[in-house]
């Protein structure tokens, strides 16, 4: 039975002592943890041991997810306290390695993760990468950041009982925007890393956890019942909104999760690599040439050069070197400036223009950005994303409140544009919600929702991020060259809380034993209206196809019959989507798998 | 991480580097110059003496990284007795420190986020004041964060440069330097020159296996 699998814990076994959060970033993972057993537990980032350079390991608050697959030589240098002669490192060095040798360097492996176009159970990273050399799947890679993890947790804590970080609480974050499928994938992964008890979280929520746990008591004056808090979460590689209602309940305030966007690979990481291309351009038309190493060096240092000059009172220009990659550091150093007007114009113009509140991104063009094989948001406008996420949830409310995170936000001027452009369409009186950290919030907004949990806390209410449908071909005379229209019947409202198992009525498949069965699979996260059992012939861009699900009926002295079946559908409590077919007849039932391994297109 | 409290090698040559190559007066000390009796407490009416000039280690970068490495003297923790809330913090016990990793390991750590050794082995005399100036800012980030990162950096002596203050009877002469019309015994009252640096904590990255640390700066070969 599923449900006795899928339950986070044995409930006659004695709760765990720690509660912890793990954020699983795109390019950073951070880990904190709040021990039960003290009074008021607090929650503190946890560091993590990693290998920083060869052969020397040190604990750091961020362990950058980055798997390096090493070569044979570079076994006996990539020692952990817990682990000798590893032919991997992740981390610090895997992060300085890899960028040296992008050959064996495996980065962004959750945008793989929720990348529906590729066999995410193959080995496929590092992409590219020649013929012969090692790959791992995407499930591997982040199996192994969480693998790190674990293991740095469980040496810590060697020789305590209960410690392990398998028996403790964990909440793992994901994109509010990962569809059911790469959320079933990451729970797999974590399963693979030997943590066979998590939980999943969507990440703005964790992030919107973090601002009730910095601001202590002062959370429940700060928002008044009707407010709606945007949460807008830019990382290194992908953004993210939500909005969060409160809302009055028997005389307190109570907040739910009303609106979550779709999958948007654009973040800090992209700005960089524009700054550095201007840059670039600039010491060309100077007539000089960069190397691929110079070009890297560059980005590091066009990092530097936004940071300074996007903060409060910056000075109009920044220079930026590359030193000289030979011994002569000065005689090899390429020099040139970057102009706070540049700044503005290519990072707060280009990424956060003034729009309008009917701005659209635009799908069809293709940037720069792109690289081969992640779907890089083709718009780099951040603020056209946010203008249509906030005009298909219309009716869940305009924001009058902002909470920003993400490492990009550290930046004031693009919050100051940020808060601009949301004050001309939503009035003046929006107000940013601050305090939290930009970096560790998602992961210690976990760990206090694992305290909220068992009672210490507020939760936030979201149920289903998103509609679920399943689709049905319509069944009309078959025309060469053209697929039949298919129908999308909703199978799971959006907003279904955690924990309901629901039936789809009226409808019945005909499925023959012991021949595979494929059910196509489709999620809207605009669709609101839609109840169970909603028909849908005509959708525009609101709902997507997603993984389709797959079956094998096995019924022993069964194989040739039809079977009618129905659909069921349980929505776990540790935040994933089981689809079941039943028999009508009686107790027989089959539960549909995500057909990762057969990439549709 | 290893965690060393005391004076280890590594900031021993830190401080020797900086008095040594001239970068200030006494870098590694407080450095408190005497009034005379009658002036006492009015800046200005001060003597100046030769023996302000720092003469710690009179030759620069190597010599002082040597005397670092293998010079002698027993490392202790530096005792400040003045009467400006010096905080006389009683020194922990303190760990066996391996006597040259550390300081090359710190060199390492330079050199790798700044470059320093290739800053100091290059010969500027080609170049133009301008082209080293944008170089260095570039090192003197990626050093400095590295002095960020590994020491808990803090005045020997607290107050602004150029306020009043007082040495107490059984001041360290390694953590206080009092200079100019100095007589008789303490208490001094004087004029804080330069309030000193003390590294409160020194981090370095555990080492896993036979790492050499003799290694500042690896061979780079490229594979085309």
């Amino acid at each position: 039975m599923a449900r006795a699998s899928s339950s986070p814990r044995d409930s006659a076994a004695s709760p765990a002592r720690w509660v912890v959060g793990i954020d699983l970033g795109t390019t950073n993972c951070v880990l904190a943890a709040a021990d039960t057993t003290v009074e008021p537990a607090a929650i503190a980032v946890v560091p993590i041991p990693q290998v920083v350079a060869p052969k020397q390991v040190e604990a750091r608050d961020l362990l950058p997810s980055f798997l390096y697959l090493a070569g044979p030589d570079e076994v006996g240098s990539l020692d952990l306290p817990w682990a000798r002669d590893r032919d991997v490192a992740v981390g610090v060095l895997a992060r300085a390695r890899g960028a040296d040798v992008p050959g064996r360097l495996v980065a962004s492996a959750k945008s793989w993760l929720c990348n529906a176009s590729v066999d995410r159970t193959a080995p496929i990273l590092p992409w590219g990468a020649e013929d012969g050399a090692r790959r791992v799947s995407p499930i591997a890679a982040t199996a192994a950041y969480l693998g790190h993890l674990r293991e740095a947790w469980n040496a810590a804590h060697a020789g305590e009982k209960g410690a392990r970080l398998e028996a403790q609480d964990v909440y793992l974050t994901v994109p509010a925007s990962f569809d059911a499928a790469a959320r079933e994938l990451t729970v797999q992964a974590a399963k693979d890393a030997g943590l066979e008890h998590v939980t999943l979280l969507e990440e703005p929520q964790a992030a919107c956890y973090a601002w009730i746990d910095a601001s202590g008591d002062r959370w429940r004056s700060a928002l008044r019942p009707g407010d709606v808090v945007l949460v807008c979460d830019v990382g290194g590689g992908t953004t993210d909104f939500s909005l969060i209602a409160a809302e009055e309940e028997s005389g307190g305030l109570a907040l739910r999760r009303v609106a979550v966007g779709d999958h948007i690979l654009l973040g800090g990481d992209n700005m960089d690599l524009t700054l550095a291309y201007h840059l670039r351009s600039q010491l060309v038309a100077a007539g000089t040439t960069l190397d691929v190493w110079q070009t890297r060096a560059l980005v590091h240092a066009s990092r530097g050069a936004k940071e300074t000059l996007l903060a409060a009172a910056a000075p109009d220009e920044a220079p930026v070197a590359v030193l000289g990659r030979s011994r002569k550091v000065i005689g090899g150093a390429l020099k040139t400036t970057l102009t706070r007007a540049d700044a503005a114009r290519i990072l707060v113009d280009g990424f956060f223009p003034e729009v309008d509140a009917d701005a659209r991104p635009q799908r069809d063009r293709r940037t720069g950005l792109t690289e081969m094989g992640l779907a890089y948001a083709a718009d780099p406008r951040l603020t056209a994303h946010l203008a249509e996420f906030l005009a298909r949830h219309r009716e869940a409310g305009t924001p009058t409140a902002v909470l920003f995170n993400g490492g990009v936000m550290k930046a004031g001027a693009l919050r100051e544009r940020l808060l601009t452009v949301l004050r001309s369409w939503c009035g003046t009186e929006l107000r940013e919600l601050s305090g939290i950290h930009l970096d560790q919030a998602v992961a210690r907004g976990a760990a206090y929702h694992g305290l909220a949990r068992r009672g210490r806390g507020v939760r936030i209410r979201g149920g289903a991020a998103r509609a679920y449908y399943i689709g049905v071909e319509t069944a009309m005379p078959a025309v060469p060259g053209m697929a039949r229209p298919l129908k999308a019947i909703c199978l799971v409202p959006q907003g279904t809380e955690e924990g309901s198992e629901l039936e789809l009525p009226g409808q019945e498949f005909g499925l023959v034993v012991g021949e595979a069965a494929e059910f196509r699979m489709l999620g809207s996260s605009s669709r609101e209206e839609d109840t169970l059992g909603t028909v849908l012939e005509d959708w525009g861009d609101e709902v997507e196809e997603l993984t389709p699900l797959v079956t094998t009926l096995e019924w022993r002295d069964h194989d040739g019959t039809l079977v009618p079946v129905r659909l069921r559908v349980h929505l776990t409590e540790i935040g994933t989507l089981e689809l079941w077919c039943v028999a009508r007849t009686g107790d027989q039932r089959w539960k549909l798998e995500f057909g990762v391994r057969q990439p549709h297109e | 991480m290893t965690t060393e409290r005391s004076p280890s090698p590594a900031l021993r040559w830190i401080g020797a580097v900086l008095a040594g190559g001239g970068l200030s007066g006494a870098a590694a000390y407080a450095l408190t110059q005497v009034l005379g009796p009658a002036s006492s407490g009015i800046p200005g009416t001060w003597q100046t003496t030769p023996v302000a000039t720092a003469t710690v280690v009179a030759a620069p970068f190597l010599a002082a990284l040597l005397t670092a490495l293998f010079g002698g003297g027993s490392p202790r923790a530096p005792q400040v007795a003045a009467s400006v809330e010096a905080p006389a913090a009683a020194a922990p016990p303190q760990p066996p420190v391996d006597r040259g990793d550390a300081a090359l390991r710190m060199l390492a750590l330079m050199q790798q986020e700044g470059r320093l050794v290739d800053f100091l082995e290059e010969d500027l005399a080609p170049y133009s004041d301008a082209q080293i100036g944008s170089a260095v800012r570039s090192i003197h980030s990626g050093c400095r964060g590295v002095l960020k990162d590994r020491l808990d950096l803090a005045p020997i002596l607290p107050g602004a440069e150029g306020a009043t203050v007082t040495v107490e009877r059984g001041f360290d002469p390694a953590a206080v330097r009092v200079i100019g019309n100095v007589r008789g015994e303490p208490p001094y009252h004087g004029v804080l020159r330069h309030p000193g640096w003390r590294s409160a904590a020194f981090r370095l990255p555990d080492s896993t296996g036979d790492r050499d640390h003799t290694i500042l700066a690896p061979a780079e070969v490229e594979v085309l």
